[in-house]
Formats: structure tokens, C-alpha cells, sequence
């Protein structure tokens, strides 16, 4: 395959040069070029020729590269000749450009891979114009990546499986993004923090009240550490309960069987808590307003959900 | 420190630094994590993964069950804690781990109706070391060289975890890019997570997620903050392949981690670590040490207390990597090396050029077997006027305190030494 330099190269009389060697190419247009001209002069190419294969001017098979004299040029096209041999020096070498889409192809056939299979299983949740601008985004950034001739010679050297790894992590972690459930994906999460327009968020925060009347924050970080399992349970239950979920079951046998489980455990962690046993858990809803904020009024709160431990399990 | 990207320069040692760190923070996650307590929560209330159903039903009942919740977490711990000291065969160990440590992830997770990411980037990395050839060195038979050099897999894993880590980071910042528009750095989204996050009981208690609320100039900062970072996360794998931008990135996503400790109560120690791992020069200036240069140690050699030193060290360096020439002998004069009375220090030649006073005294400790490396690339993290000061006070009373003494010559283990 040739240039389109090489190519008007050729059609106007001159040489045509296959490069095989990529990394010297317009070097050795004029090496080669010189060559053949002073080939022509001692007769050895027939002037008005067809193209002719000059077997004794060539370069070795090792040495990468091989000449098709086209025509015998004149005398007095040298001035031209060289210019357009200036030309050719300028333009990037054609080994430059196919390492161009060298680089582009791996990235291009994990980005297509990793949304083929992310659209195919995608929830929905994304649509298609930002769905297309996270493309181009991801592709920009992976090319950049990529050309690092750095980073693909340190891969090229290494043992092919580690390619295959990245790629294959890179096209599952693409994918899992656009698919959009961490269930259906996992290990691979759908990265979304903070992505959305957050207003007047609303959490719930426990109270329990003691036999003896005292009242203390539930946490279940007293009990459990980490907490998150566990207070996302008692959300997930409470919003359940309060038909804040809506399509869900209520859970109410387990979302008491939680409280007093938790219970249970911090009273085991502290012995106090063992002669003050919980009696009652609420529950309070909390409004955080950033919009409308003074110190006084941060958070608002609202008793939504109370639960007798003795009752419940009477 | 040799030329170049330290990143590209991975060695047998720093993989063996990495898998000890990363098998040792699945560890520590393990551990704390309330799993058998599971148990408690009703069985109806998990939600399997897509991975997990693949599994027969009745092995999905065992795990969830309480037998099955007091089975793997200790079966995992046993599997990292091999996995940590590279015992061998340590491919069984480390594929254990990482099988184990998916399953453990998608249970716990799996009950709080929302997989929380902070230990993704975790697993990932364990995922990859586990295929990796990270046993060749810092394991428990450390006498032992690795009998073929795998060099070229010892400079691709570490890009490679870098790469996964940083893949987790542009992912969320392009989402947040397309997905929030422009709108979300303007308007009070991230006031309003801050505050929740603030309000949300956790570990932590720390109140300045609500400071922004009250304060324009805290808003203002805040809303900035959110936007520099989330451009710097998206770009995130550019630092596998710029140094520059690496030195900038690194800054911004700690104090990002810091700042989400103080204001959300968020603290992602696994990414945080991962980060300092993997993107610092702490992992790869271990491995440079083991290579073929030798250290060359000069020391007081009529200083009783360099002398034991010194045999203690020449004990320990099970390969002979560090060489020992006494000050004022040929070897130091032709590095132009003050004599003892002049000097008062000892010094060390290596690879990263001449150091001097508490940095000679712990870098030679790095090509020393066991957890002596790891000590000294801590003890190196201190500042170095303290070092030095402590380093001083000792080396001045040097003679008074620990006397003098004939420089061995060849016996007592003092091989490597040099006129």
C-alpha cells in the first residue's frame, strides 16, 4: 500500500517505492532513488519502459526493501525531481500513519466489544446521546493511554496473557457501566457517585429507648464494624415499611427481628446495656435542605416509625 | 535512582512488596468485616449477585447459611495469610484467596441491598497478583533466588494493576461528566451530599460536611474542589503513562480521600493505600535495590558498634548483595570519602548515588531479607532532619557508649569486604 505522495510519485514518471522497513521509509526514497538513477545512466533500465522489476538494483530481502522503476526520468525534470523529493521528506512517513491506527485498532475493538455487550444488557438507565458522549470519552482516553509507545512496547514484551487481561477488564469494566446493575455485573460496579442532581435528601436516624426511660442513639456501628450492612438493612426495611418502596413487600418480622438482633449485640458488647435492656426503637425521618439552610433548620425531623421490642415478639 | 519512569521499572522484589500489601489489606477487610454475624439478618433479605446464582442452589443456601458464614471467613483468612508470607505452592493459595474473596464480597455486600465499591479496585488487584509471578521474592524460603528471571511480567503487573485502579476512577469521573452535565458543579449537589453523608451515622463523626451549608466561601471551595476532582479522575489513567501528571494526580485524589473523610465520613483506606502503593516510588525503590548492583557500605571500622552492625547485616544478607569497605581505607579514598574522625557517619553507595547518616544506615538494610526491608522503607518515610538528629545523638557517643574494637577481616561472616 502506498501514500498518496508515493502514488502521484509514481504516476508522474518517477520511482515507486514498497517500503518495507517502516521506520525509514523517506530516507530511503532517496537512497533508493539514487540508486536506480545511477543504474539508469550505466543502461541497466530501458528508457520509456513499462515498469520493469530491476532485480540486480535491489536492496536484499533483509534489507526490506524493493524498487519499481516506473520510467527513466529526464534531465531536465531534476529541478522538479527534487522538489518533489523535498516533498516527500516532509510529509509524515506512511509507517507513522499505520502506526496510528495501530494504536487506535485495540482500543477501538474493546470500546465496540465492551458496548455491544453493555447495550444488549443495559437496564435503560442511560440514554443514547450520553451513552454516545461516553463513548467518544472513553475512546479519547484509551487512545491516549494507549500511545504511550512506552506502555505497548513494556505489554509487547511481557507474556501475551497480560494483554488479554487488560483488554478483558477494560471491555467487562465498560460494559458493567453501561449494563448499570452492580447485581448482574459483579465484580465489575457501576461507577455513579455523585453523578446525579441531589436535592432535599432524606435518611432516617434510630432512637432507643432504655427500660429505664433513657434515650441513646441506635447505631448499629456500636454494634458492628462496619456499619454499612447493617444500616442499610434498617433502611431498606423501614422505607419497606412505610411504603416508601413502592412494587416491595413489607417486612415486618424481619425488620423487628433486625432491631432486636442489633440490640441484642450491643448489649452484649456493653455490659450496661444488660441492665437497661432496650425497650422501644423509633425511627426519624431527616430532611437536609441544602437550598433553603440556616444553622437553625439543617435538619428536620419527623417521628415516621416506632417499634415495642416486648411487643413484637410476645 | 536510575533514569526513567520508576512505574516501568518493576522487579521481583516489588511485586513481592505489593503482594504482601494487598493480600495484607484484604486481610485487615476480612477481619473487620461483621460476616458470621450475618447470620442474624433473616436469609430472605439476600440479594444474590449474577455470579453468586450461577453457583448450585445448594451451595447458595450453605454460604448464606450461618455454618456456611462461619466457614469461609476463617477458610479466607488462612488462604490470605499464605498468600501474604507466599507460601508455596502459592498459586493454590493465591487463586484460593481470590475465589474465597469474591464470594465473601458478593455475600456481605449481597445484604445490604447496595454494593458499596470501596474494596473493588481492592479486589481487582488481588484478582490480577494472583496470576502474577509476585512469590518470586519477600516470601517465607526468601534465601532462595528466583531460578528464572521474569522480567519483563515483573515490569507489566504493576502497569497493569495501575491501570485497573485508575480504569475504576475514569469510569466514575466520566459518568459524572456526562451524566451530571455542568449543572451539578453549579447548583448545591454536592452541599446537599456532603450535609447527608455528615448526618449519616458511621465510623467517623466528623460535622464539616455541614460547614459549607452555612459559609459561601466553604460552598464556593467545595463546589470547585468537586470539579477539579472529577476531571482528574477521569484522566486517572493517564498517570500510568505520565510521570508529570502522576505527581499531580496522586496529590489531588489523597487530599480528595481526606477531604471525603472530613466532610462525608467516607474513608476509602483501601484506595487511599492503593494508591500510595502503587504510585509512589516506595515499591519499586525496594525491587531496585535487589538486582545485580551491589551497595557498598563505608563504616567506622575500629567502632564496635558499626562492627556488630555490620556482621549482623552481612548474616542476614542471605544473597551477598551488599559489599563493606571501612572509611579511610582504598575503597573510600577513591570515592573521595572523608576519613572516620572527619566524618562521623557511615555512608552507602548505591544505585541512587552516595547517601549519608540515617539514610545509609536504613537503605542498607533494604536488600536484607524478611520484614527488615519493610521496616527501613517505612523508617525512610520519617523525615529526614529527625532521622538524622536521632542518627547523630548516637553516632557522636558511639565510641563512649559502645567502645572500640580490631575491624574483623574475612571471619564472622564478613565476607564482601572491601580494602
Amino acid at each position: 500500500m502506498h501514500s498518496p505522495a508515493a502514488r502521484a510519485f509514481a504516476r508522474s514518471g518517477q520511482l515507486a517505492i514498497r517500503s518495507k522497513n517502516k521506520q525509514s521509509h523517506c530516507r530511503r526514497v532517496s537512497d533508493d532513488h539514487r540508486e536506480a538513477a545511477r543504474n539508469s545512466t550505466l543502461g541497466k533500465s530501458t528508457p520509456g519502459a513499462t515498469t520493469t522489476k530491476s532485480k540486480s538494483t535491489l536492496p536484499t530481502k533483509n534489507e526490506g526493501t524493493d524498487i519499481l522503476i516506473a520510467d527513466f526520468t529526464p534531465p531536465h525534470e531534476s529541478v522538479q525531481r527534487s522538489r518533489r523529493h523535498r516533498f516527500m521528506e516532509s510529509c509524515p512517513p506512511e509507517a507513522d500513519r499505520y502506526q496510528l491506527l495501530k494504536v487506535a485498532i485495540p482500543p477501538a475493538c474493546i470500546l465496540v466489544l465492551g458496548l455491544s455487550i453493555g447495550v444488549a444488557f443495559r437496564d435503560g438507565s442511560v440514554s443514547w446521546l450520553k451513552l454516545g458522549a461516553e463513548s467518544v470519552l472513553y475512546f479519547a482516553l484509551m487512545l491516549a493511554v494507549w500511545s504511550s509507545q512506552r506502555l505497548r512496547k513494556t505489554f509487547g514484551a511481557a507474556p501475551r496473557r497480560y494483554a488479554l487481561i487488560l483488554g478483558f477488564f477494560v471491555t467487562l469494566a465498560i460494559a458493567s457501566q453501561i449494563i448499570g446493575s452492580t447485581p448482574k455485573t459483579y465484580p465489575f460496579t457501576r461507577w455513579t457517585m455523585y453523578s446525579d442532581r441531589s436535592r432535599g435528601a432524606v435518611i432516617f436516624d434510630f432512637k432507643a429507648i432504655h427500660a429505664s426511660g433513657k434515650q441513646s442513639d441506635f447505631l448499629p456501628v456500636t454494634g458492628f464494624l462496619p456499619p454499612r450492612t447493617f444500616n442499610n438493612t434498617l433502611q431498606y426495611l423501614l422505607e419497606a415499611e412505610l411504603g416508601q418502596a413502592p412494587g416491595k413487600p413489607r417486612w415486618p418480622h424481619q425488620l423487628a427481628t433486625t432491631y432486636r438482633e442489633i440490640c441484642q449485640r450491643v448489649a452484649m458488647l456493653s455490659p450496661g446495656a444488660a441492665q437497661d435492656p432496650v425497650v422501644r426503637i423509633e425511627a426519624w425521618r431527616c430532611r437536609i435542605k441544602a437550598d433553603t439552610v440556616t444553622p437553625e433548620n439543617t435538619v428536620q425531623r419527623e417521628l415516621v416509625h416506632e417499634l415495642h421490642l416486648n411487643e413484637a415478639f410476645r | 535512582m536510575k533514569a526513567g519512569d520508576y512505574l516501568y521499572q518493576g522487579t521481583a522484589a516489588t511485586l513481592g512488596i505489593m503482594r504482601i500489601v494487598v493480600f495484607g489489606l484484604c486481610f485487615v477487610y476480612v477481619l473487620g468485616a461483621p460476616y458470621t454475624q450475618l447470620g442474624i439478618l433473616p436469609t430472605t433479605l439476600h440479594n444474590p449477585t449474577a455470579l453468586f446464582s450461577l453457583l448450585p442452589p445448594t451451595w447458595q443456601a450453605f454460604l448464606i447459611s450461618q455454618p456456611g458464614l462461619s466457614t469461609v471467613k476463617p477458610l479466607l483468612l488462612i488462604c490470605l495469610i499464605c498468600s501474604v508470607v507466599g507460601l508455596r505452592p502459592f498459586r493454590l493459595w493465591a487463586v484460593s484467596s481470590a475465589v474465597l474473596l469474591l464470594v465473601f464480597d458478593m455475600v456481605y455486600k449481597g445484604y445490604a441491598f447496595y454494593f458499596w465499591h470501596s474494596q473493588f479496585a481492592l479486589i481487582y488487584c488481588a484478582v490480577i497478583l494472583a496470576f502474577s509471578p509476585c512469590v518470586d521474592s519477600y516470601q517465607v524460603s526468601s534465601n532462595q533466588t528466583p531460578k528464572i528471571r521474569r522480567d519483563p511480567a515483573y515490569k507489566v503487573v504493576p502497569l497493569l494493576i495501575g491501570l485497573a485502579v485508575t480504569i475504576c476512577y475514569a469510569l466514575l469521573g466520566v459518568r459524572r461528566i456526562v451524566e451530571g452535565n455542568v449543572a451539578i458543579y453549579f447548583d448545591d449537589t454536592i452541599l446537599n451530599f456532603t450535609a447527608v453523608r455528615a448526618f449519616e451515622p458511621t465510623f467517623f463523626t466528623f460535622q464539616v460536611g455541614f460547614w459549607p451549608l452555612t459559609s459561601p466561601t466553604l460552598a464556593v471551595l467545595s463546589k470547585l474542589g468537586f470539579a477539579v476532582v472529577t476531571v482528574f479522575e477521569a484522566l486517572a489513567p493517564l498517570a500510568v503513562v505520565s510521570q508529570t501528571f502522576r505527581r499531580i494526580w496522586v496529590w489531588v485524589i489523597l487530599a480528595f480521600h481526606v477531604t471525603a473523610l472530613v466532610t462525608m465520613n467516607i474513608w476509602f483506606w483501601e484506595n487511599v493505600l492503593l494508591v500510595l502503593l502503587f504510585f509512589t516510588p516506595f515499591a519499586y525503590r525496594l525491587g531496585q535495590t535487589s538486582n545485580s548492583f551491589h551497595p557498598t557500605l563505608f563504616f567506622d571500622g575500629s567502632c564496635a558498634l558499626c562492627n556488630s552492625s555490620l556482621r549482623w547485616l552481612a548474616n542476614r544478607d542471605a544473597r551477598g548483595v551488599l559489599r563493606f569497605a571501612p572509611l579511610g581505607g582504598v575503597t573510600a579514598r577513591q570515592h573521595g570519602l572523608p576519613d572516620v574522625e572527619a566524618s562521623g557517619s557511615m555512608y552507602l553507595l548505591d544505585e541512587q548515588g552516595m547517601h549519608g547518616g540515617s539514610t545509609a544506615a536504613l537503605r542498607s538494610l533494604l536488600p536484607v531479607s524478611g520484614g527488615w526491608a519493610l521496616l527501613s522503607s517505612l523508617a525512610l518515610s520519617i523525615p529526614r532532619p529527625v532521622r538524622d538528629f536521632i542518627y547523630g545523638v548516637v553516632a557522636k557517643r558511639r565510641y563512649r557508649w559502645f567502645g572500640r574494637c580490631e575491624m574483623p577481616m574475612g571471619d564472622g561472616g564478613m565476607r564482601n569486604i572491601l580494602p
